[in-house]
């Protein structure tokens, strides 16, 4: 072939695989940010580390399922703490757990990171099975998590995927971009709707999370839109009712002491940061009183061993408010998750042990 | 593997490229060997076994081929054209029609007492066959009718019989077109390379992103639970059908012929933008087209063609349209659509002979050409309901709402009842309207934009395989002629 066809076929597939690999990379990221509008909170963790990483003030970040999400007030702790350059990050996800946070260990440990606060709670120590019917949310945090990930995420969390799941994870380049293509169709359908007026902006936007780098965006990541008080809403017989119905349902929470996915996770999460040399700390939310007034003795030991083994495998600090006193009821939005109230004590409480490992 | 499987361009594809590639500068001959063993693996991993039946396919045309070429003797040439036909139609009755027989049989048998039922044997199709049988039995009818020469050696005619870009789902190519290509040695440039690369790249867009995407509404729309007495769904679902088995079948020929190119080889154009014919007559020289001149060549004219009266005339496209039809399929559907086509082929041609419709022509040209696109279109469009409800009670129902008889027009329930991805489909079913008669304008937008210089050619490129990484949905839906 003449020198001057080959070096223009050359030059042509090189153009494409620019613009093939370009516009892949944003158009998706843009899609897939508006297809996660109405959950938008599930897809920002990687961006949210990535601007993390970017500052150079000293950084904590919190972790876990909705019961930190709904008590951490990262903007709170930054005014009551002693540094004043410290920020405090709130990166909590509803319904999470430490084997759906594993994921982000590598990125956390790439993130200039220096406390991690790790929940460990009563509700999240459980063995997974493929039938108990959790894995529809386990598969979609998978599924977005390792889609939004690149190779430089992957680690040793991979060995803890259950077998059940691999299918929900996306291992490799490909696996992603065949990922995002589902939803990429949908991201477009919904701007297209917007565009078109059939659906309200607002509503998605409520749900949704802040563009990426802007000055919300920031304030987002320490302060996360939380919902109203649900106990607050509700009138004297509704929350007669809620006492006798809801309150018990926590008891139904058995959490085992070893030898879960969730446990595995945990153990992975720790040593991996304690060998980065960032400090962990694992914390306990609190529970509403009435809760803890009906809990029957023993039924929470399993937690309390979790803990424990951690503690001293790892020498790492623990906060467990599970069973701490001078909470109460104007301090919850229901049974499990605090409210503005209980956002301020909690604050309160956890600044000055955060504000003492800073300093160490 | 077929041309949807990333298998066949991660390795299939590239791998018997730099091998074809090598071979050739050692020897045509050991290029050619390259090419058959590679259409065999190709074939083994698209069909399993049914490979074998390639096999006796090739074998059993190239020794009739070759007894018919050196024997004066009209009768023991006719009896080897015989013996090749029958092998072949023999290979398609079992394998293709044998249980739809069966099916029919029992369905008759039904009416009648004391009948046996007989079981059907549920043999698997295989793939391609309807496909090489055709193109073999050409090539043996070809040197009968003493219009070509045969191959002068086997693992040649193993090659143009089992060549893998046409292999499964055409285009059928003719022994004397592929035979002077092979022969030659392969010529490999950069405006080829990119050529074939683009056709591949405009397959693959047309395949994944339109075609599999339509095809969501398609098959959510002649769903059980679904109202098919509203008129504008039912137009749409059709609609939408012709789109899907258009940019499936010719994402298929722009692939196989793609591939071909960067052999060297030069497959025939299957389609010639169908959707802007202006009478049946035209549609079927723009679709399918190496069918459409294979049933004329090898059906139409030794059935008389138009050389006779009305009533031959009659005959011969009736024939060729009702096994034009049963070619596509053991099924009844496929007949009746060949039928129909069939009587509106017979009907054209009698209304253009009419002395008004030359008056008409003549004085209002533009009007005329409108008109006949529109008639032409909506039957067309029709026809494809036919063609693609097997329920007999659903198509029935959908006919009859096609032509407004008891059907609904609420907007609201049809949109309501399309799936939760609408305005996405709409656009690309708007795109492929416009894309349709913009190609037709400029006489293929992918010969064109094969030709543009290295910037543009990357940039579109670039663009339409992003547009398949992003909108090709999850599951994709095999190649509609796959099945034939």
């Amino acid at each position: 072939m003449p020198r001057d066809d080959l070096s223009s076929l050359i030059s042509s597939l090189l153009v494409c695989f620019l613009v093939l690999f370009g516009t892949t990379s944003l158009v998706s990221s843009q899609l897939i940010d508006n297809k996660l509008f109405t959950n938008g909170r599930y897809g920002m963790v990687y961006d949210a580390l990535d601007t993390i990483s970017e500052d150079d003030v000293p950084s904590i970040v919190a972790i876990g399922s909705s019961q930190m999400y709904k008590g951490f007030n990262g903007s709170c702790m930054a005014d009551l703490s002693e540094n004043s350059d410290a920020k405090f990050y709130n990166l909590a996800l509803p319904a999470s757990r430490s084997y759906t946070d594993m994921l982000m260990i590598p990125r956390i440990l790439q993130s200039d990171i220096d406390i991690v606060m790790i929940e460990v709670g009563v509700n999240l120590l459980f063995e997974m099975k493929p039938t108990n019917g959790n894995d529809g949310y386990v598969e979609m945090r998978l599924m977005i998590d390792t889609m939004l990930q690149n190779d430089r995420d992957l680690g040793k969390w991979q060995e803890i995927i259950l077998s059940f799941h691999n299918n929900s994870v996306n291992s490799n380049e490909i696996e992603r971009i065949q990922s995002r293509q589902d939803y990429s169709v949908d991201g477009t359908e919904l701007i297209l709707s917007e565009f078109l007026g059939f659906e309200e902006y607002e509503q998605l936007y409520y749900r949704g999370t802040p563009e990426v780098g802007t000055d919300e965006w920031i304030e987002y990541l320490q302060e996360p839109v939380w919902t109203r008080s649900y106990l607050e809403s509700l009138d004297n017989e509704e929350r007669t009712e809620y006492s006798v119905t809801q309150m018990k349902k926590s008891l139904s929470y058995r959490p085992l002491d070893a030898g879960t996915a969730n446990h595995a996770a945990l153990h992975y999460e720790v040593s991996s940061l304690s060998d980065a040399g960032i400090k962990v700390i694992l914390v306990g939310l609190p529970h509403h009183p009435e809760v803890m007034s009906i809990l029957p003795d023993g039924q929470w030991d399993g937690y309390n061993k979790t803990v424990q083994t951690l503690v001293n495998e790892y020498d790492i600090d623990n906060v467990s408010f599970t069973f701490s006193n001078g909470w109460e009821d104007h301090h919850f939005s229901d049974r499990n998750h605090l409210d503005a109230d209980g956002r301020k004590e909690f604050c309160e409480r956890m600044t000055p042990l955060l504000n003492s490992l800073l300093e160490s | 593997m077929d041309f949807t499987s990333i298998e066949y361009y991660q390795w299939f594809l590239p791998c018997t490229f730099l091998l074809a590639v090598v071979a050739n500068r050692k020897s045509k001959n050991l290029r050619i060997w390259v090419l058959t063993l590679m259409s065999y693996t190709f074939f083994w991993y698209a069909s399993g076994w049914h490979f074998l039946l390639l096999a006796v396919s090739t074998i059993n045309d190239w020794v009739a081929g070759k007894k018919i070429s050196t024997s004066t003797d009209d009768v023991i040439r006719k009896r080897w054209l015989k013996f090749s036909l029958s092998v072949n139609l023999g290979l398609l009755a079992i394998f293709k029609y044998l249980d739809f027989l069966i099916e029919s049989f029992n369905l008759v048998a039904l009416k009648l007492p004391d009948s046996p039922e007989i079981s059907t044997l549920g043999i698997l199709l295989p793939v391609g066959i309807s496909f090489y049988t055709f193109q073999t039995m050409s090539y043996t009818i070809d040197i009968y009718r003493k219009k070509s020469e045969p191959y002068e050696k086997m693992v040649n005619f193993a090659c143009y019989a089992s060549f893998f870009p046409q292999l499964v789902a055409g285009p059928i190519v003719r022994a004397d077109e592929f035979k002077k290509q092979i022969d030659s040695p392969m010529e490999i440039n950069a405006m080829v390379i990119r050529l074939g690369l683009t056709l591949i790249i405009f397959g693959i867009f047309k395949k994944l992103v339109i075609g599999d995407n339509i095809a969501l509404h398609v098959n959510h729309i002649f769903s059980d639970g679904i109202p098919l007495n509203n008129i504008l769904l039912v137009w749409w679902g059709s609609l939408c059908f012709g789109i899907q088995i258009y940019c499936d079948f010719s994402a298929y020929t722009d692939i196989a012929i793609g591939s071909a190119y960067l052999f060297g080889i030069t497959l025939p154009e299957n389609f010639e933008t169908p959707y802007a014919a202006r009478s049946p007559q035209d549609f079927w020289r723009r679709w399918h087209i190496s069918l459409s001149t294979w049933l004329r060549d090898y059906l139409y004219i030794p059935l008389g063609g138009s050389r006779g009266g009305k009533r031959t005339l009659f005959i011969a496209l009736m024939g060729t349209m009702l096994l034009g039809g049963l070619w596509h399929g053991a099924s009844w559907n496929f007949i009746l659509w060949g039928f129909i086509h069939g009587l509106l082929l017979f009907a054209h041609r009698y209304i253009i002979s009419t002395k008004w419709n030359a008056t008409f022509s003549e004085k209002f040209a533009k009007s005329y050409s409108v008109i006949g696109w529109f008639v032409t279109q909506y039957f067309i469009f029709m026809t494809w309901l036919i063609f693609r409800l097997e329920d007999t009670g659903m198509m029935w129902r959908s006919l009859k709402t096609f032509v407004a008889y008891d059907a609904t027009w609420d907007l609201d329930v049809a949109w309501e009842s399309l799936p939760e991805i609408k305005i996405l489909t709409c656009l690309f079913v708007i795109f492929f309207i416009l894309g349709h008669g913009f190609s037709g304008k400029i006489g293929g937008f992918k010969h064109w934009f094969g030709k543009q210089n290295s910037l543009v050619w990357g940039l579109m490129s670039g663009i339409l395989l992003s547009a398949t990484f992003l909108y090709r949905p999850a599951e994709t839906v095999d190649f509609i002629y796959f099945r034939f």
